[in-house]
């Protein structure tokens, strides 16, 4: 299964990246290259991971490395929580604990605030 | 009556065609004896004959600027209630007294009628001399006056002897005053049924003293001709007021008669046949007037009857409708051609639009106009048909956009369109057909055909072949071909040509479509070399060999020339592959190579595109520019006239940001070019030569960390514990020489108590292996020094955490064993990893453990250690997320899944455990797993 990856917002603002499909092996490079060119602008990212129907390891090293971009150059790193199958990644490994989730319909002005 | 120019028959014929023969109004009108004058329900004058004329002393011209008060001697306000009476009640008869034009007076009787058309006629004759008025004349002016009447005047006794007989009355009945004085008035009078009764009863009256006006009858001339007549019978009296004879005075009216009769007939059938007729027929007067109007042109013109029509005003009726002229646009007064007969055309046509308005009604009208002219030859009246051919337009309308809607289709058209006729000559043919073939219309009009092959035979590829294909059709004129044109530029053009031929068979030629399909062929060829790149990149590790075939595989229909250059490890550059379709031309590319090494610091060509990782793309490359860059070395000046680059592009192949070398399209002989889209599509296939670069290099690299890894990585044999029975299952995704991420263990960690250990490190490669030898060796060796599951995770994480990059983590679930007397006590710690489960022995199965924070990203981590008593026949089942996150259908197998497949299992033996789970996986997803999956399972043995 393919991942779509779609960004929006513009230039100046943070940038929402919506994921939709399979975060995996295979597709987790795609996401890794989109959150490093935005985070390399120093944008703010909002990753909407209610598209998402799989993500495994993979997926959760992309997000974690891109956690620690925003935490090196003061930028932020805010999640929209996925579909409980995916949501489960994130509390097996207590990641929801330490990951900034947003509400999905708020997250935008949260990240704007 | 005979009518004037024609017989009655003649009314049956075309009266539009011939209206002076089919309308005799004006000569009947003109002949009328009486006065009759036509006024409008305005009680304005439109027409008078000539009798009218003479009895008013006016024109007709004249009579036609008064209305009906400025003749009739009454006050105006009274004539006008008067008419309007008239008009209301449809019919008048009686006397009235008008003003001449001399201003003398005169009395007048006759009657009125309306009109179905919405005119009022008044057929007037002065009022005759009475013999009363005349009482006070002398006798010889009585005598006179009598003699000189136009009318024939007569007495008579009461018994009917005749007692005088005028000029007038000889020439009326042909009877000489001698002749008749003292005969019977009877010798007048025709055989008829009623005919003494009649006089009986007209004697009784005059006897009474009673006037007898108005009789009409029948009278008998002396060489018995019957004539109609018009009397007026007063008594006579004597001087003592005796009743002792009557005068009559009359007249003729024969004519008359038979025109009124001719007259109504006349109308009748005009009235029948102009109201059956479909076709709007009016009719104006000199001035331009409406005087008659059939109901089908008052619809026409919105009203719903010749009467309303006729009696509309003309404001009223101008908004009704409007006439347009045949494209549409409003049509001039003076171009209708009534005006143009009024204004001396001997007739005129148009074909004329009506549209009613508001009803959204437009009709198609043929109008022709005829005069109606006196003896002197002026235009008394116009007779104005208007014929219907709405019907004829709309299907010639319909015709017309039809075929416009073809030439449009044709012009529209994607396909160029060529007919031929059965001489070959080329009929017609659209624009697109010019853009397709890229020639001008001159090129082709009045060329013959083999002309036209010749002008195209030099842009052609294949030119004989084509010519051939195309002249062989001629002789074959049933063949239907469906073939390709190639043009030297790059331009392919599919041909469809299929004889022309009507229902019957019979031939009319060939028709040839022609589309251009070079995009749809490029589009197909690129996706068919992107396709077989593909394949070979990805069906080995040899990669020198690969892209050698890659290089095969551009030409000759992507390039004349395709090449390959890698970054050697030394920073040189160096041609692996190139590709012609002449061997002898790829052993000379690669001598050139080896005589003039390639400038690393060149600003433009392979060097810079590998040192920028930008791709290059020079649609035009110019002769004179590769000549002048060659110009001090004639070796090199020769090359290049011998290469004869028209286009080239070169880009980069990179994979994980690094390039690795470039790949060189180049249009030579061919004179091509390369283009935007090209370019995307070689990026595309550098992209993919790149990727299986790099991975048959990390394969490579692989192989050989792997098979040092092996050894330590993959489980060896499980220790044999009292009471406790294990299994395990190990299988690693994708090629067998690639490690995975997923480990487990299981060992002594002293004092009756043993370590379970299943882990996932994330990513794939040597890096993961390396991560995971590590992770199990601190495992082992933190498990010795420390007793709590927490802490050994603990210095698990505070060992990966120093060691690695914060996206590298691992997840880990730590169970400690410790036999008890009935079963064992398991302390379970997980650090990210999926809960395991507990298959109890009656079946129920619980997922044990707390969710602990993944490791190696974190400097702290939330751990916490779980207690879980095992009986037995209990077991536990450790397990990665490889068993629980296969997918399929977007559908993963998930903790639910593997909990109804342990419940099955409860009393079975560990490795039966592990085998359904690793079943049931497989089950669920037939393919090749996508994850490693590891399994342990432990079993108190009961």
């Amino acid at each position: 299964m393919a991942l779509d990856v779609q960004v929006s917002g513009s230039d100046d603002r943070p940038a929402t990246v919506s994921v939709a499909g399979d975060l995996d092996l295979s597709t987790a490079p795609d996401l890794e290259r989109t959150l490093v060119r935005i985070q390399g602008e120093g944008r703010a990212v909002l990753l909407d991971m209610r598209g998402l129907s799989f993500m495994d390891s993979s997926g959760l090293r992309v997000i974690l490395a891109a956690d620690a971009r925003a935490r090196s150059n003061g930028t932020r790193l805010m999640l929209v929580a996925g579909p409980p199958g995916v949501q489960r990644v994130f509390e097996l490994t207590l990641l929801d604990r330490r990951l900034e989730f947003v509400d999905g319909v708020g997250g935008q002005e949260q990240i704007e605030s | 009556m005979a009518m004037p120019g024609g017989g009655e028959e003649s009314w049956s014929d075309d009266h539009v065609a011939s209206p002076r023969r089919g309308l005799p109004y004006r000569d009947i009108f003109d002949s009328m004896p009486d006065a009759v004058l036509v006024t409008d329900t305005d009680a304005r004058y439109v027409a008078a004959n000539r009798a009218a004329e003479r009895l008013l002393g006016y024109t007709e011209e004249e009579l036609c600027a008064l209305r009906v008060p400025d003749v009739l001697v009454v006050p105006a306000d009274a004539a006008d209630v008067t008419f309007r009476r008239f008009v209301d009640e449809g019919a008048w008869r009686g006397q009235l007294e008008l003003r001449r034009k001399d201003g003398t007076t005169i009395g007048a009787e006759g009657r009125a009628f309306a009109t179905p058309d919405g005119l009022y006629v008044s057929v007037l004759r002065e009022v005759g001399p009475r013999i009363g008025g005349l009482l006070g004349s002398t006798p010889a002016e009585l005598a006179a006056i009598v003699e000189s009447s136009n009318d024939a005047i007569f007495a008579k006794t009461l018994d009917g002897i005749l007692l005088s007989w005028n000029k007038a009355a000889e020439r009326m009945y042909g009877y000489r005053a001698d002749e008749v004085i003292g005969k019977h008035v009877s010798i007048l009078a025709p055989d008829e049924p009623r005919k003494e009764e009649i006089d009986h009863v007209i004697m009784e009256r005059l006897r009474r003293g009673e006037d007898i006006r108005d009789f009409r009858t029948k009278r008998i001339t002396r060489d018995g001709r019957l004539l109609d007549v018009w009397l007026s019978i007063s008594p006579v009296r004597d001087s003592s007021g005796e009743i002792v004879g009557a005068a009559t005075i009359a007249r003729d009216i024969t004519g008359q008669v038979a025109l009124e009769r001719e007259l109504e007939r006349a109308r009748d059938q005009l009235q029948i046949i102009t109201q059956a007729s479909a076709d709007g027929i009016t009719i104006q007067d000199p001035t331009g007037r409406l005087i008659y109007a059939n109901d089908a042109a008052a619809q026409l013109s919105g009203f719903p009857d010749a009467a309303s029509f006729l009696a509309a005003p003309v404001d009223e009726i101008v908004g009704r409708f409007e006439m347009l002229a045949e494209d549409g646009d409003p049509i001039e007064q003076e171009q209708l051609p009534g005006r143009r007969v009024l204004a001396g055309e001997p007739s005129a046509e148009l074909l004329l639009r009506v549209r009613t308005i508001g009803a959204e009604v437009e009709s198609w009208r043929f109008v022709r106009s005829s005069p109606l002219l006196d003896d002197g030859g002026n235009v008394q009246f116009v007779v104005n048909v208007f014929h219907d051919v709405t019907d004829l337009k709309q299907t010639e309308e319909e015709l017309r956009f039809r075929t416009l809607l073809l030439e449009e289709q044709a012009e529209a058209s994607d396909e160029g369109i060529l007919v031929m006729d059965p001489e070959g000559r080329m009929l017609s043919w659209n624009r697109r057909f010019l853009q397709v073939m890229d020639i001008t219309d001159e090129m082709i009009r009045g060329t013959p055909r083999e002309e036209l092959l010749e002008q195209l035979r030099p842009s052609l590829v294949d030119a004989d072949d084509v010519i051939e294909r195309v002249t062989s059709l001629w002789d074959r004129p049933d063949d239907e071909v469906r073939d390709e044109i190639r043009f030297l530029d790059g331009r392919v053009v599919e041909r469809f040509s299929t004889p022309l031929r009507d229902d019957a068979g019979r031939w009319y030629g060939r028709v040839s479509f022609f589309r251009d399909v070079t995009a749809e062929r490029k589009h197909e060829r690129a996706q068919r070399f992107l396709a077989d790149a593909s394949r070979e990149l990805a069906s080995t590790l040899d990669y020198e060999a690969t892209l050698q075939r890659v290089t095969s595989l551009a030409v000759p229909e992507l390039a004349d020339w395709c090449s390959i250059d890698l970054l050697e490890p030394n920073g040189t550059i160096r041609l692996i592959a190139v590709a012609h379709v002449d061997p002898a031309k790829v052993r000379w590319a690669q001598e050139l190579r080896e005589r003039f090494p390639v400038d690393l610091a060149a600003e433009q060509g392979v060097p810079n595109v590998i040192r920028t990782g930008r791709s290059e793309l020079h649609p035009f490359v110019p002769m004179e520019q590769m000549e002048a860059a060659a110009a001090e070395d004639p070796d090199i000046l020769e090359i290049v006239h011998e290469l004869d680059i028209t286009s080239l592009m070169i880009v980069p192949l990179i994979a994980r940001g690094q390039t690795l070398g470039a790949m060189q399209f180049v249009w030579a002989e061919s004179g091509r070019s390369y283009d935007e889209e090209d370019l995307r599509l070689a990026e595309d296939v550098a992209g993919r030569a790149a990727l299986a670069l790099d991975n048959a290099r990390l394969y490579g690299e692989r192989d050989h960390i792997a098979q040092t890894l092996q050894q330590s990585l993959l489980p060896g044999p499980l220790p044999a514990i009292e009471g406790v029975r294990l299994a395990a299952r190990y299988r690693a995704a994708g090629r067998g020489v690639e490690v995975g991420g997923d480990f487990y263990d299981v060992f002594d960690v002293g004092g009756g108590a043993y370590a379970f250990v299943i882990g996932d490190v994330c990513g794939k490669g040597p890096k993961a292996a390396a991560l995971m030898g590590a992770a199990r060796h601190t495992i082992r060796t933190a498990a010795m020094r420390e007793r709590k599951p927490s802490d050994v995770l603990q210095t698990l994480n505070t060992a990966l955490h120093q060691r690695l990059a914060e996206q590298w983590f691992c997840t880990v679930a730590y169970v400690r064993m410790r036999r008890a007397t009935d079963g064992a006590r398991l302390t379970v710690c997980l650090g990210g990893h999926p809960l395991p489960a507990v298959v109890r022995a009656d079946g129920s199965v619980e997922f044990v453990g707390r969710p602990g924070t993944l490791l190696g990203v974190f400097p702290d981590v939330e751990l916490s250690d779980a207690t879980v008593d095992l009986r037995p026949g209990d077991a536990l089942v450790m397990f990665t997320d490889g068993v629980t996150d296969e997918q399929r259908d977007g559908e993963e197998f998930g903790t639910q899944r593997l909990a109804d497949v342990l419940r099955k299992t409860a009393g079975r033996p560990p490795d039966e455990v592990a085998g359904a789970i690793e079943e049931a996986v497989v089950a669920f997803r037939p393919n090749e797993p996508a994850d490693d999956l590891a399994v342990l399972v432990a079993k108190v043995v009961d």
